[in-house]
């Protein structure tokens, strides 16, 4: 069956037998949700759609690979999670160097929203940054994408102890900054909070 | 070492809330922008451009890192030093015609306006009147703002520099490029004319944000939510027409309309021209042959393009027309379900379109297509609608059912503020 009605596994089966009207749904049923975890683990919308480019392009590419076609959910996830440490490895090198460009600005803002917000997403990203890229995805594919500690490990192809020592040393280190923070102490009490809603 | 679980209560609280305001500052994509995006992906499938930007990165990574390594820190600390490094930092090199005051207020001293120039080569122009201001200034770029007036931008292109201009509710992302904003608070009116490069405006009524390209002007008028996007002629073509030689005369636009009236040429140079926001030719072609003769015979990929163009130029009654005749002409094509919902988004555009219209497109999309593609969007827009014509008490019941179906889906954040509202 094509299209909207189809299962996960049809699209699989059309994508892996290079089906036009495949592409479309698998597109259109998995980019928003790999788009909102791009955005999400980076901080920049422009760097997400980026990144779901070469995620769909691998997986579009890749499908007649797939063993299971009832598992294109989580074929697609892997393919996010992998380009999306990727890109933070390679932002981490280019960190090393001073001369070579900065971080991408954050710029995942909600139109309504000020720059007060836009400042305190930029100082969370700013921390973000600090962490290993296994740590900040799994404290993001955790806290923002609510996924459990089975299905990062699953998705991130790394065993449970790891994702619960990756998420036990992002959530302290970040504790950590953000109460040694002045300018995040506000938080705690409810300041500035609800405006970026 | 001890693991600790998602609502460990030894997380600082204002971690939490920073988590949930990362969480909520995403914000789903329009369904132009992700037919953009697979329309990209297509066009990299069809090329077979297989070494991709990830393994040029990484060529180039490593490149850079075998030069680093032979230079190490001293290149570094020459790089910060030298004001020829590749990437100079951005900082305010002099102000002309006013002064800099606290908060970055800018305060005009004459009557030609203020020039902010930067060390980079970038230039901040607010006109006589305006009022603007830095918000900051940094050595990986600046954010501005207008608060009332016209500002001009000349900004250079550096792809480690950002810029953010911040104009009433609207934000202007900026890479390299030249153009000029203007804001008026009073009658809530946003315009920009962008004369060279590529920036992505977003704010109320551009939900999502919208790019352009050189050449395009953007009004958007809040009260009327109205937003309208124009070609200008580039500033060569208007030298040229204003001169006394007139250029020669071009073929005629019917020679130029018959020869594409094969569908397989228009579907992929309407679908190009979507993607490169080029929604006007778009629409002269259609006025130009007939609305009602493209909309009797465009195939259901073009007749969903037109509509994608329609939206985006406020006419909403003709995206309406092309979504219906894709369900009229194509009932059984998947494309009829994706159209059934986009039905109900040209409902909540269109001006004579009611909130119980928009609401019955959605319930008969998830009636046909409980598990569809936009079956989030559907439930999600039918909650926020019904909250808007009815309070929370009515939309309760729906953030419910949202929440048991799609927990991480895109409106969940709304459905679980909706829960708690009193």
């Amino acid at each position: 069956m094509a299209g909207a009605r189809a299962s996960d596994a049809g699209v699989a089966r059309g994508l892996a037998a290079g089906e036009g009207w495949a592409i479309a749904e698998a597109w259109h049923r998995f980019a928003p949700m790999v788009l909102l975890t791009a955005e999400r683990s980076l901080g920049s919308r422009t760097e997400a759609e980026d990144v779901v480019q070469d995620v769909f392009y691998r997986v579009f590419r890749k499908a007649n690979t797939l063993r299971d076609p009832a598992r294109l959910r989580s074929f697609v996830y892997s393919f996010t999670v992998r380009v999306l440490k990727s890109e933070l490895r390679r932002r981490r090198v280019r960190g090393w160097f001073p001369f070579l460009s900065a971080e991408p600005p954050i710029d995942m803002l909600s139109p309504a929203s000020d720059f007060e917000s836009r400042e305190l997403l930029t100082k969370l990203y700013g921390l973000l940054n600090r962490l290993t890229p296994r740590d900040r995805l799994v404290f993001v594919l955790r806290r923002m994408e609510s996924m459990t500690v089975d299905e990062i490990a699953s998705t991130m192809d790394i065993s449970l102890s790891t994702v619960k020592r990756s998420m036990a040393h992002a959530s302290s280190r970040l504790s950590r900054w953000v109460e040694a923070d002045p300018g995040l102490a506000g938080l705690a009490r409810g300041e500035h909070w609800g405006r970026a809603r | 070492m001890i693991s600790r679980d998602r609502d460990d209560p030894r997380d600082a609280a204002a971690l939490v809330a920073l988590t949930e305001l990362g969480r909520d500052a995403a914000k789903p994509h329009s369904i132009a922008e992700l037919d953009q995006g697979l329309n990209a992906v297509r066009a990299r499938l069809a090329a077979g451009a297989g070494q991709r930007r990830v393994v040029r990165r990484l060529a180039l990574l490593g490149a850079t890192a075998a030069v680093c390594v032979v230079v190490g820190v001293k290149v570094g600390s020459v790089a910060r030093e030298n004001p020829l490094a590749p990437e100079p930092a951005v900082a305010v090199s002099r102000i002309e015609g006013g002064t800099r005051l606290e908060g970055g207020y800018l305060s005009q001293s004459g009557s030609e306006g203020v020039k902010v120039f930067f060390s980079e080569g970038s230039l901040f122009a607010l006109m006589p009147g305006t009022r603007g201001r830095l918000r900051s200034v940094s050595k990986d770029g600046a954010q501005l703002s207008v608060e009332h007036g016209t500002a001009s931008l000349d900004i250079t292109h550096s792809r480690g520099h950002r810029w953010l201009v911040e104009a009433g509710p609207f934000l202007v992302t900026v890479t390299g490029t030249a153009f000029t904003v203007t804001w008026d608070p009073a009658s809530e009116r946003f315009e920009l004319r962008l004369r060279h490069g590529r920036v992505v405006v977003s704010g109320p009524v551009v939900r999502g944000g919208i790019a352009l390209l050189a050449g395009q002007r953007l009004v958007v008028s809040l009260p009327r939510a109205e937003t309208v996007i124009t070609e200008e002629p580039p500033a060569e073509a208007v030298a040229i027409s204003a001169g006394p030689v007139r250029p020669t005369v071009a073929p005629s636009a019917a020679r130029l309309s018959a020869s594409f009236q094969a569908k397989g040429v228009r579907a992929r140079r309407w679908a190009a021209d979507l993607a490169n926001g080029h929604w006007d030719r778009i629409l002269a072609e259609v006025d130009r042959d007939g609305i009602d003769v493209t909309l009797e015979n465009a195939a259901s990929e073009d007749l969903f393009v037109l509509a994608d163009a329609a939206r985006y130029l406020r006419r909403a009654e003709l995206a309406r027309s092309a979504l219906l005749a894709v369900r009229r002409r194509f009932p059984r094509s998947p494309r009829a379900l994706d159209a059934l919902f986009m039905l109900g988004r040209a409902e909540e555009a269109r001006e004579n379109g009611t909130r119980a219209q928009a609401i019955d497109r959605y319930e008969e999309y998830m009636d046909q297509a409980p598990k569809g593609a936009y079956a989030d969007e559907a439930l999600g827009r039918k909650m926020i609608l019904t909250n808007e014509a009815g309070g929370p008490a009515q939309a309760r019941p729906i953030a419910g059912e949202y929440l048991l179906r799609f927990p991480n889906g895109s409106y969940a954040g709304s459905a679980r503020a909706l829960q708690r509202a009193p």
